[in-house]
């Protein structure tokens, strides 16, 4: 590079770049280009040098940051102008200064015909560079999208571009009609945030009075665009544009076809647009029955119900209007019946009966009869009389509506043999199996039944030392080590990644690998979740057995069944078994909140029979159900309490060890109530779960308590660990769901809500009032998984007996009223529940009687669909409506009519 | 979670050190991650009306003539054509799954393909998330017309041909091309269109193997058009990537679950909203799945014709790196003569005649049904699972250009050339597979399947996604130690 050239990039001076440019002779551009080159790469290093240091003076340095910007900018202009087209676009990755377009002119490079589109492709924001060098007759005027992108840019600021350029009237403004974006670039995006006087609609429009702009061409330009079925989002804008433009009768009626075109768009804003303007076309000309017909046949199926429905309306009155057109109406109509609302279906209805016979063909009957099933049942009726008057025979026999009946909870004994109905879990049996499991464990959302088959599975077998020991958890140990990292939280892992360093630790090394592990560390936080503890002392206890070189002792609790369950029979075998003197007192108030219900009898004879002495004896019998006097150890009588009656209070171990807390001797009760609160017009709902006895905040707790320790658990943030503690004590979920249910998120995405969620799904849960709160706000939450999970619960509840519509009916009663869950959620949710079996069916319909008390005049604004379903739940079982409160409630409401056939 | 997320990053971040140090040679068990493809179309594909009579011509681009010309004719059924083919392009252009390191520019990378093959016209497409394959089958029904030529080509579907799809009528004619005859283009002195994308080396491969996963599909269950059109449309419109959604069949309709593992399992059910539009024109849905789950495929029948619209298991991970035809390909004796001969046997029939061709090149229909998985794996077969067939297609990608084997299978051969590979011994079928600093463990069933490895990999994916290396290291240690005697 001559020294000119160099010191006017120096300077910074663009100008006189180009001048001394073209005074350079091809030959020597190349040589140029790579010293441009360099230099560009000196100036980016230098400015990234200068803002990692700023220095003292922030004036000082933005002069000198924005004199190496001008000076890059000068260098970027020699090299593009001297390089290649793959130097182009590997430079126009930055801004380029407005200048290069004259540059290329003056080198002209053998590729200039190919630079607008080359740079455009590079980076939207040339296109001020493009179209600078399609009207110097340079470049071809580039094809991609970027090109009408970067015009396509903030209005906000500044000059708008039409106004500060009227060669775009040319090509570029109509091309904006045919160009989609995405993201910010799109001219819905930007007018979503720009004011009236600085959007693009009103640039348009200004530009259209002006003159500039044609209008016939502006109105074709907005149908082709809306042709193209852009996103629903981005061809709003279109629609609405079109709505600006005022388009005149005789305008209208010039583009009647376009029109009808338009009905077939997938884009419901489009389709509606087009109805309301065909409709308008229709009141002054009237368009030809044939034409109309085919064209709103599939507007009759849109997946808008509202279209769909005046769809159907209009090909009524067709049908009125013109006789001749009544076999196709008919068709369209018996269509219709194939949409999933009810109002549609309704609407198609009542056209079919409008009809009359004259249409009825075999066809018409035929498609009518497929359709019959998906009809809606308070329709279906209608629609059998439909076809039994065309072929003659008599139509169903009317049968007396009869109440619905509930089905009657499920006696104890049915409920308690739900224990086998959860999958037997079966042990580890050798120690390649417990490397498998365990290196499963570290790379899953731990299963909590794995992850105690794994800690049982260490308790057996973790001890024996073949040769090969090392090689064999070699690998384990090594994953183990990678994972273990001291910013790492989450409970069940942290708590995994220890156990496995200990197992894998030198003979005798296991306790002390432990003291040094992640786990150790986040033991001393004083933020620690609050079972953390617990995972503490059964990882200790592992690591003291794999010192000791105990093998054959496996865990008191160990879950038998999934879900943390331990059948009676076999903890009472266990503990005869224990070799130890006295179990570990965490695992074995563990295991007492872990037994199972079914089988207590004969497991308490069994272990009558041997007549054992000790307290660990005694608490089993006593949890068991059978007499025992209350020992001293507090934390495993309070366990042995909870696991014997776990909603009541017991005054035997009340007496001995009084203030435990909630859930020690004393059963937790909880009431809820939700609370609102209003700030800038919007209204925010909370829950709030209130339990007795209370604990005193900061109050220490015995780790082993493990059932009081449920109330200072903080809301779970990790999967495996809520997943974890529901396992602790299966029978005392109420204090779990209790915990749960004011952090659980309904209207947004809390992706780690589901673990709670699923222990609902737990085919041994009994519903009390906690659970079953939690599953009515699942029932209305947002998010898919969390509203799914809550379904899946809910049915499987109802088919099994142990939750009837009534219970679940009482608490959305007391919701419903709150604002705190979306009832439109609710109807849809149940809607997917109800169509699940019969017995779903029916006890939704029980539910939702339940619910509907209090005065119609101030019912929930969004209550609509949850009457519309009970209509026609109603109707499937052809039953009436009995519940006295229910009748009263719904004849104040709007909806009274639809359910008059129903009183009676 | 998030801790496991970054030491995952940080592994690919090993990963990628190791290409730059050992270059990306034919050697090296890494692939370049995105191959130059160059669509070169003589003009863009457009609906053009000459004296009153639609024609959609569908510009064509290689791979072996510039610009092949395979069919000239009528369509029966315009606007359920059209319809598809725009539902088929609505997949080509979506990318279900961005990265979030990726930006939205690599949209729409590639254009759908088109085989007209004995008896069946089939365009084929893929998600730019390598997550989602559609195919639109025109049986001869659905056209009146005779192939011009057989093959496989590119087509160009460019937005202005996709919006004058929406307005195509049944009661309109239509007649389609797939390229243009060599007088037609040159009457009309096109200009050539051309494109250079850079494919994904994951896409790419995604395409070829999704047929893997569609030859090991059942059929799970068949709805009507109108309970499929409910099904479709009640489905969330939220995204649904982040769990596993069970679609199970209830009566004659469809519902999805979270716990009723007996369905068929998918997550991103988004993906499906592709054949929302069509499926109150469709006679029925068949849904098809595999048994492990990994892959779902929705097909709608209109007679005529279908749309097939496979989703991978999770929308972030896509077909490809499955590894669902290693074993087949690491057992190399037979291999290579078999695929040969196999290949000298297709001749673009739309369903290839299984007990024919194990016949023809005298193998069992088994040992010709692997070899058939693995020429779908180098893009030479597609598979059918309406008719539950092979068809011959080839894909017009120069996938040559890839190293067609599975990284993880070139990683295992390095093992074997690095002798790192023994039998332990006294334990039957067990081996030991040394692999940096730490020795694995690989238990084989006694004709040499792969049971279980003692690796991470195996830990997480046991082999759904196929066998580690680890595994197929050994598998190829048994191959050779049992063939040596």
């Amino acid at each position: 590079m001559d020294d000119a050239l160099k010191e006017a990039i120096a300077a910074a001076d663009l100008p006189a770049c180009i001048l001394l440019l073209g005074k350079l002779k091809p030959p020597l551009r190349r040589a140029v280009s790579s010293s441009a080159h360099a230099s560009c790469k000196e100036l980016k290093q230098r400015m990234a040098s200068e803002a990692q240091e700023p220095g003292k003076g922030w004036e000082k340095y933005q002069a000198r940051y924005l004199r190496l910007a001008a000076q890059l900018d000068a260098a970027l202009l020699v090299a593009i102008a001297t390089g290649s087209a793959s130097e182009l676009t590997k430079l126009a990755k930055r801004p380029l200064p407005k200048e290069t377009a004259a540059a290329l002119a003056t080198t002209m490079p053998d590729w200039i015909g190919d630079a607008a589109e080359l740079l455009v492709s590079v980076d939207p924001r040339h296109d001020h560079i493009a179209r600078d060098l399609v009207r110097r007759g340079l470049s071809k005027r580039p094809t991609h999208d970027n090109y009408i992108l970067g015009l396509c840019g903030d209005t906000r600021f500044g000059k708008h571009p039409f106004d500060a350029d009227p060669e775009l009237f040319e090509y570029e403004a109509w091309r904006m009609f045919e160009v989609e974006g995405g993201g910010e670039s799109s001219l819905a995006a930007r007018d979503k945030y720009t004011s009236r006087e600085k959007s693009w609609t009103e640039a348009f429009l200004r530009h259209m009075r002006a003159g500039n702009l044609d209008r016939g061409r502006l109105i074709d330009a907005t149908l082709d665009a809306l042709a193209r079925d852009f996103a629903p989002f981005r061809a709003g804008w279109f629609s609405r544009f079109h709505g600006e433009l005022a388009v005149s009768a005789v305008e209208k009626a010039g583009r009647r076809d376009r029109y009808l075109h338009l009905l077939q768009s997938a884009v419901p804003a489009t389709v509606s647009m087009a109805f309301a303007t065909l409709q308008s076309i229709d009141a002054t000309t009237p368009i030809a029955a044939g034409l109309l017909v085919a064209a709103l046949h599939p507007v009759c199926l849109s997946r808008h119900k509202g279209i769909a429905v005046d769809a159907v309306k209009w090909l009524r009155g067709i049908g009125k209007r013109e006789a001749s057109s009544l076999t196709d109406v008919a068709t369209a109509l018996a269509n219709a019946l194939a949409h999933e609302s009810v109002d549609v279906q309704k609407a198609a209805m009542d056209g079919l009966q409008e009809c009359g016979a004259a249409v009825r063909t075999g066809e018409l009957e035929q498609l009518i009869g497929e359709r019959l099933e998906g009809i809606a049942p308070s329709l279906r009726k209608r629609a059998v009389d439909w076809l039994a008057s065309a072929t003659g025979a008599p139509g169903p026999a009317r049968t007396a509506k009869r109440a619905l009946v509930a089905v009657p909870a499920a006696p104890t004994k049915v409920r308690s043999s739900l224990l086998y109905q959860a999958r037997a879990i079966i042990p580890i049996s050798t120690q390649d199996e417990l490397i498998d499991a365990f290196s499963s464990l570290l790379e899953e959302d731990g299963d909590p039944d794995e992850v105690e088959r794994v800690f049982d599975g260490i308790a057996r077998l973790g001890a024996e030392r073949r040769v090969d020991f090392d090689a064999r958890v070699g690998p384990l140990a090594k994953r183990a080590r990678k994972l273990d990292k001291p910013h790492l939280y989450e409970p069940v892992l942290l708590t995994l990644i220890a156990l496995a360093r200990a197992w894998a630790a030198a003979k005798g090394a296991a306790r002390a690998s432990i003291e040094g592990s992640s786990l150790a560390a986040h033991m001393k936080e004083g933020h620690r979740p609050a079972h953390l503890p617990v995972l503490w002392r059964r990882v200790v206890a592992l690591a003291s057995q794999l010192d000791a070189g105990t093998t054959g002792v496996g865990l008191l609790s160990a879950p038998t069944h999934r879900g943390g369950l331990i059948a009676p029979d076999a903890l009472v075998r266990r503990l005869i078994a224990h070799k130890q003197d006295a179990p570990n007192a965490t695992d074995f108030c563990l295991a007492l909140l872990r037994l199972a219900t079914a089988g207590r009898p004969a497991a308490l004879r069994g272990l009558e029979k041997i007549n054992r002495e000790g307290e660990c004896f005694a608490a089993l019998t006593y949890a068991l159900g059978g007499k025992a006097k209350v020992g001293p150890t507090s934390a495993l009588w309070a366990a042995a309490c909870r696991a014997r009656t776990p909603r009541i209070t017991d005054p035997a171990v009340e007496k001995r060890h009084p203030h435990l807390g909630p859930d020690g001797a004393t059963a937790a009760s909880f009431c809820w109530n939700v609370k609102s609160r209003k700030s800038h017009g919007y209204t925010f709902h909370s829950l709030e779960v209130t339990v007795t006895p209370p604990l005193p905040s900061g109050a220490k707790v015995d780790p082993d308590l493990i059932a009081t320790l449920r109330h200072l658990e903080v809301h779970a943030a990790e999967k495996s660990y809520a997943r974890w503690l529901a396992t602790l004590w299966p029978a005392g979920s109420e204090s779990y769901f209790a915990r749960a249910a004011p952090h659980l998120e309904l209207n947004s995405s809390e992706w780690n809500d589901i673990a709670y969620y699923e222990a609902l799904c737990a085919p041994f849960l009994q519903f009390g009032p906690m659970a079953t709160l939690t599953l009515a706000m699942g029932l209305g939450a947002k998010e898919p998984s969390q509203s799914g999970m809550s379904a899946d619960a809910a049915i499987s509840a109802f088919d099994s007996q142990r939750l009837s519509g009534k219970e679940l009916g009482l608490v959305m009663r007391d919701l419903r009223s709150t604002g705190f869950i979306k009832l439109k959620r609710w109807a849809a949710v149940l809607e997917t529940v109800a169509g699940a079996s019969p017995v779903a069916s029916r006890e939704v319909a029980i539910a939702i009687q339940t619910c509907l008390r209090g005065d119609p005049a101030r019912a929930p604004r969004d209550e609509g669909a949850l009457l519309s379903l009970l209509v026609e739940l109603l109707a499937e079982h052809d039953a009436k409506l009995v519940d006295g409160a229910a009748r009263e409630y719904v004849l104040g409401t709007k909806r009274a009519r639809a359910f008059r056939p129903y009183m009676t | 979670m998030s801790e496991r997320r970054r030491t995952d990053g940080a592994a690919r971040r090993e990963q990628r050190e190791e290409v730059a140090k050992g270059g990306r040679g034919a050697n090296s068990p890494f692939m370049p991650a995105t191959v130059e493809h160059t669509y070169r179309y003589e003009g863009h594909s457009e609906i053009v009306t000459t004296r009153g009579l639609r024609a959609l011509e569908l510009s064509t681009s290689g791979p072996h003539s510039e610009h092949p010309f395979f069919f000239e004719g009528a369509l029966t059924k315009p606007r359920l054509t059209a319809l598809a083919l725009r539902s088929l392009s609505k997949v080509v252009g979506s990318r279900f799954y961005a990265p979030p390191a990726m930006l939205q520019k690599i949209l729409a990378l590639a254009d759908p393909v088109v085989t007209c093959s004995r008896g069946m016209l089939r365009f084929e497409g893929f998600s730019s998330c390598a997550s989602t394959y559609v195919r639109v089958d025109l049986t001869p029904e659905a056209y009146k017309g005779e192939p011009r030529g057989l093959g496989t080509t590119n087509v160009d579907f460019n937005a202005e041909m996709r919006a004058a799809l929406a307005v195509v009528r049944d009661g309109d004619q239509l007649h389609l091309s797939v390229g243009r005859s060599a007088v037609v283009l040159k009457s009309k002195n096109r200009e050539v269109v051309e494109r250079k994308v850079p494919l994904p080396t994951r896409w790419l491969k995604g395409f070829v193997e999704v047929q893997s996963f569609l030859s090991r599909m059942q059929p799970f269950c068949k709805v009507s058009g109108t309970e499929a059109m409910r099904f479709l449309r009640g489905l969330p419109r939220a995204k649904t990537s982040k769990h596993r959604y069970y679609v199970v069949s209830r009566g004659k309709s469809l519902r999805t679950s979270l716990t009723e593992t007996s369905g068929v399992a998918t997550t991103g059910l988004e993906r499906l909203r592709a054949l929302e539009d069509l499926a109150p024109l469709a006679h029925d849905l068949c849904v098809y799945g595999t048994e492990d789950g990994q892959a779902s495929a929705w097909e709608l029948d209109f007679g005529a014709l279908r749309i097939t619209v496979a989703l991978s298991a999770e929308v972030w991970r896509g077909f490809s790196g499955e590894g669902q035809a290693l074993t087949a390909l690491a057992r190399r004796e037979t291999g290579p003569r078999l695929l040969a001969a196999l290949r000298a046997q297709l001749a673009w029939d739309s369903a290839l005649d299984l007990e024919g061709l194990a016949r023809n090149v005298r193998a069992e229909e088994h040992e010709v049904a692997d070899a058939l998985r693995v020429l779908g794996t180098h893009g030479l077969v597609g598979y059918d699972q309406h008719s539950a067939t092979f068809f011959h297609r080839e894909m017009p990608f120069e996938l040559e250009k890839l190293e067609l084997l599975s990284p993880r299978l070139s990683a295992a051969r390095a093992l074997i050339a690095k002798d790192a590979v023994q039998s332990i011994s006294g334990e039957e079928a067990m081996f030991c597979v040394r692999s940096r600093d730490v020795e694995h463990r690989v238990k084989l069933s006694a004709n040499g399947e792969p049971l279980r490895c003692t690796c991470p990999w195996y830990a997480k994916h046991k082999t759904m996604r196929g066998p580690c290396k680890h595994m197929l290291a050994a598998q190829i240690h048994w191959e050779s130690t049992r063939r040596d005697g």
